[in-house]
């Protein structure tokens, strides 16, 4: 589906992670992976520490942190419609976006739900919660995951390289919407990819479902559809300045910037697979300052479990907050 | 054999180029990061991804250099 919004602007964004890092030294320490793995696995991924929620503290926690940053910094009193994009909540119903509006203290004519998507969610959501605002209105977007939740600790394609995060992204229908403010999506799905990514349930000890990955035939799907998405979504508009993919893996991120002949833009090292939240993480850890301080023409990337994809050209900036917080 | 296959699998399999031949023995060698580095590799000499799964069978160089050639022959019909 291609899309186009107009009008509408983003005006801060705050990713809150758990202050609890998780090194690859740790991992050896405690008795999960030997030496060599994760010396091998960890080069290949790209990840030396992620950052894992303690067990008391829940996806909603983390969330109302980001977001009630972010609505202080910009003086939100109150919002008209929150989004919030995980495949992680801390439980099946009530909506986790709902349980954060209480939490928040926003009114209740705030619209609030849930959308499961992982990889792809960030422009998705921007889509989303765009395409709902109106003339005046705000609304936050959060997007993001407590991955380490649904870990098996053995193994290795997925204990070494995800990290937890949740992002908040306000949003806002400017008054006077200005030329080249437009907001153009290539959004798609293939089922055919439902097996190689999934949550599934299996009773372990340590918890009831678990992340599971066939990395090769992940990689494989990222290596040939994301630059036939990225030069679709692209089509007649002008090249963005940056181009910012999902933070699957270090091995993607480097191939797929070589195939689109950008450079690889990535905070995989200190972050892992943040999931949803990876690309507003990268947009605070890399582009923090300059986004603060210009407009920048931006191309986002989001892609994997579904198959989902998500890609979005849009102006950014320059923003009231770009602020990672700790939990 | 393409050169720098050749020398990419030496680097990956950690041994002397001269010791990728045809009838180099993979098998044992494939764990999944070393399906997705040769996955990468090929694409990148080739221009032609493969199946994850595909590589994960081949026994040898020569398997590898088949599958290689059924792909770039798949991609370009």
């Amino acid at each position: 589906m291609r899309a186009l919004l107009d009008g509408r602007d983003i005006r801060g964004i705050v990713c809150a992670v758990p202050e609890n890092v998780v090194t690859n030294d740790d991992m050896v320490q405690r008795g999960w992976f030997d030496a060599p793995t994760v010396k091998t696995v960890g080069e290949g991924v790209g990840v030396k520490e992620r950052r894992w929620a303690i067990p008391t503290h829940s996806v909603v926690d983390y969330a109302h942190v980001a977001a009630k940053e972010l609505l202080d910094a910009l003086n939100w009193k109150d919002i008209d419609a929150m989004v919030f994009v995980t495949q992680t909540p801390d439980r099946p119903a009530p909506p986790t976006g709902i349980l954060l509006q209480q939490k928040l203290g926003v009114g209740v004519q705030c619209a609030a739900f849930d959308v499961n998507l992982g990889c792809s969610g960030y422009p998705y959501g921007l889509y989303l919660l765009g395409s709902m605002l109106r003339k005046g209105q705000r609304g936050l977007l959060i997007a993001g995951d407590l991955c380490s939740r649904y870990l098996d600790k053995a193994d290795r394609t997925t204990a070494l390289l995800f990290g937890d995060c949740i992002s908040a992204t306000a949003i806002e229908y400017v008054d006077q919407p200005r030329i080249g403010n437009g907001w153009s999506f290539l959004l798609g799905s293939d089922g055919s990819g439902a097996g190689h990514l999934r949550i599934e349930r299996e009773h372990r000890p340590d918890c009831t479902s678990t992340l599971r990955m066939d990395g090769p035939t992940v990689f494989g799907f990222t290596l040939e559809r994301v630059p036939q998405i990225y030069r679709e979504l692209v089509g007649n508009f002008s090249q963005p300045e940056k181009v910012l993919l999902h933070q699957a893996n270090k091995m993607i991120v480097k191939h797929i910037a070589r195939k689109l002949a950008y450079p690889a833009i990535s905070n995989l090292e200190l972050r892992g697979n943040t999931s949803a939240a990876s690309i507003p993480l990268l947009m605070c850890d890399n582009l923090g300052y300059e986004l603060m301080n210009r407009r920048i023409y931006l191309g986002l990337l989001g892609y994997g479990i579904g198959w989902s994809w998500a890609g979005a050209l849009l102006n950014v900036g320059p923003l009231v907050t770009t602020k990672v917080v700790e939990l | 054999m393409n050169e720098q296959l050749k020398e990419s699998l030496a680097d990956l399999m950690e041994v002397p180029a001269e010791q990728i031949e045809p009838g180099f023995d993979l098998r044992g060698r494939m764990d999944s990061m070393n399906v997705v580095s040769i996955i990468a590799l090929v694409d990148e000499i080739f221009g032609v991804v493969l199946n994850g799964p595909d590589i994960a069978k081949c026994e040898s160089v020569a398997d590898l250099e088949v599958l290689i050639g059924k792909t770039r022959r798949g991609s370009a019909s």
